[in-house]
């Protein structure tokens, strides 16, 4: 066998031009396999993580009900900010943080004017450990327990409502007994945000000044959860809802944003389809390489007949021949890609403005293990099939023939 | 029993709607020890002849033995063990593999085979210094002369210590004066080393060096000379090829 390999990638550098092609061609696939997988990927990590931790969290946990109604984000299905409820969600285990929130419809006016908006309401002591990309994209001052009346808006509802950090709007609410409240708030900042609909109706404020405008002291709508790995997460809802009990309804991300899921899995698509036609380039190289290869040695193959080689061994020189190639060319591929993907990363990341938002997002481009993995199995499996045909070519040569041949 | 025996051998190709018979009915037989030319023009059958004796190719009808077994229903594994243990191969136009040395050409049928590659490099050095290669064993084919390509073909042949070398036309592409060094080296390992040759040839010179001479015209043996045998098949006619 070592005998074979010897000769095989002898007759690799044989013709070194045409090697080399190959070798560039199975190095081309592979690279913009994994450059396109390092990008589309970064794209998808930036979007979870943009879920995970700066919006929703890893999980939710709200009173049964809540979601039948969430879209109209109802206030009377409120549970208390300290107590059992939360004890029992901090003892399961991967629990890394929780953060009582309340999430309301308001109207927002600016004494000329008003709109209705969002408001979610965060104890701001507790947000970094749990949303530490709540703020990414602000301007101006975050919110601060030590400032209750103060709130960050929308980048969009802002300019709408024509004030800046330093402006007073006030917000009016109905409460859990359907009173309508209202409260003065300082703008403190603006934030810029990937999603539209938050930049143009969202605004957030301290949960204590949420509290006092729904007149629900030491009361909460929602519990959001942030786990250590997020990979586990349905593990980890399924035993945080068994310790919970069925009054509760615990949810993961995915279910709680499944449109994140949705694009996530059609990048992939589009990602493997582009893949797949890279790597049917690089093989159609290497079937060529190898066919030429076969009919320039048709001679030699005859010789090796001669001198009693059997069929199998000269289809495993061939195939030989071509795993040399496959390896170089990956290999030299995912060097090149690695290098990339890092001068990338280093730069700062690859600049990407979500479409309809104005925020501009860097995408860490990082190309995941796995696809790295089915790139190059891809590739050393694409081409052994598309070395077989001239392997199993050259192997059904008669010598008589094959030592005729010029 | 003969080393080769031949009887009613044939050989036809179709090609198109036209059947060509390169051979019709060869009786031949080879003893071992023996020195044979197969003398004749171009296209008279010699290289077909030579193509059925090393199993290269099968005959269309007629009893082919070689070293006592009937040969004719192996299949292609078979007929390469056979190729690999048996028999060697001298080519016309040397046929050594180029990105392989000198030592690594003559020793790749054994390799092949599996002998162990330490014990196998020192036959390889006997045998390339018997055919005058000691000073080459790294040169690659391309930086040798015709007449050391061909010795390192004979080298090849020899050094899986074969039953039969057959040699087609294997000074064909060599100057004279090269033709007789390699003739020459033929003859002295026949005569040392007891090698079975039996070459194919239309170069009147060699036949100043032949021991036997079997001639062959239009696929068939039409003459037979024996330096020591009293009898050497010569079938008369004339067929088609």
């Amino acid at each position: 066998m070592g005998t074979l390999f010897q000769l095989a990638a002898r007759n690799v550098l044989r013709n070194k031009s045409r090697s080399g092609l190959t070798i560039g061609a199975i190095a081309f696939g592979v690279l913009m396999s994994l450059l396109l997988g390092g990008f589309v990927s970064g794209i998808g990590t930036n979007m979870v993580d943009d879920v995970v931790l700066g919006k929703v969290g890893a999980l939710q946990v709200h009173l049964r009900g809540y979601d039948d109604v969430k879209d109209n984000q109802p206030v009377h299905l409120h549970m208390p900010v300290h107590g059992e409820v939360v004890d029992k969600i901090r003892a399961v285990p991967g629990v890394t943080g929780v953060l009582p929130r309340i999430v309301l419809a308001a109207m927002i006016n600016n004494g000329t004017s008003s709109t209705m908006c969002v408001v979610v309401g965060a104890d701001p002591s507790l947000e970094p450990a749990v949303l530490p990309l709540a703020r990414r994209g602000l301007a101006g001052q975050g919110n601060e327990a030590a400032a209750p009346h103060r709130g960050v808006l929308g980048f969009e509802l802002a300019e709408a409502m024509n004030v800046r950090a330093g402006s007073s709007v006030v917000l009016q609410a109905a409460t859990a007994n359907g009173q309508q409240n209202a409260l003065d708030l300082d703008v403190g900042g603006t934030t810029n945000n990937s999603v539209p609909f938050e930049s143009k109706r969202m605004l957030t404020v301290p949960l204590a000044f949420a509290q006092e405008l729904l007149q629900l002291e030491g009361r909460a709508t929602e519990f959001t959860v942030a786990v250590a790995d997020r990979e586990k997460v349905l593990a980890i809802a399924e035993q945080m809802q068994a310790a919970l009990g069925p009054a509760y309804h615990v949810q993961h991300w995915q279910q709680l944003r499944p449109a994140v899921v949705d694009i996530v899995t059609v990048q992939r698509i589009v990602l493997f389809s582009i893949c797949i036609v890279f790597l049917a380039i690089a093989i159609i190289g290497v079937m060529n390489t190898m066919l030429m290869s076969v009919l320039e040695r048709v001679r030699e193959i005859g010789t090796m007949m001669a001198v009693g080689v059997r069929r199998g061994v000269i289809v495993v020189l061939f195939l030989f021949e071509a795993l040399t190639l496959a390896a170089l060319g990956t290999a030299t591929g995912c060097v090149l890609a690695f290098s990339l993907l890092g001068l990338a990363r280093a730069l700062g990341g690859i600049p990407l403005t979500p479409p309809g938002s104005a925020m501009v997002l860097y995408v860490q481009p990082i190309a995941p293990v796995w696809l790295l993995g089915l790139t190059a199995a891809a590739m050393f499996v694409g081409t052994l099939g598309a070395s077989a045909y001239p392997a199993f070519r050259a192997a059904r040569l008669r010598p008589v023939e094959a030592l005729r041949a010029t | 029993m003969a080393l080769v025996e031949l009887v009613g051998i044939t050989k036809s190709y179709e090609l198109g709607r036209t059947v060509v018979h390169a051979l019709n009915g060869v009786d031949l037989q080879v003893e071992r020890g023996e020195f044979t030319v197969v003398m004749g023009p171009s296209g008279s059958g010699k290289t077909t002849l030579l193509n059925i004796i090393g199993c290269l190719d099968r005959a269309t009808a007629g009893t082919f033995r070689f070293d006592g077994e009937e040969l004719g229903d192996r299949d292609f594994n078979d007929l390469a063990e056979i190729r690999n243990r048996k028999i060697g191969f001298i080519f016309q136009s040397f046929n050594l593999i180029p990105v392989l040395n000198v030592t690594e050409n003559i020793e790749f049928p054994c390799l092949i085979r599996g002998d162990p590659k330490k014990a196998l490099r020192e036959r390889v050095r006997q045998v390339a210094e018997e055919v005058g290669l000691g000073k080459f064993l790294a040169h690659k084919p391309d930086e040798l002369s015709g007449g050391q390509r061909q010795r390192v073909a004979i080298a090849r042949a020899l050094v899986t210590q074969p039953q039969v070398v057959l040699a087609d036309e294997p000074t064909a592409n060599l100057d004279s004066g090269t033709s007789e060094q390699i003739i020459d080296l033929m003859l002295e390992l026949n005569a040392k080393e007891n090698v079975t040759f039996l070459f194919s040839t239309h170069d009147p010179r060699v036949m100043a060096h032949a021991r036997r001479v079997v001639h062959i015209a239009d696929g068939r043996l039409v003459d037979g000379t024996d330096s020591g045998r009293a009898e050497v098949a010569a079938v008369a006619g004339m067929g088609a090829r």
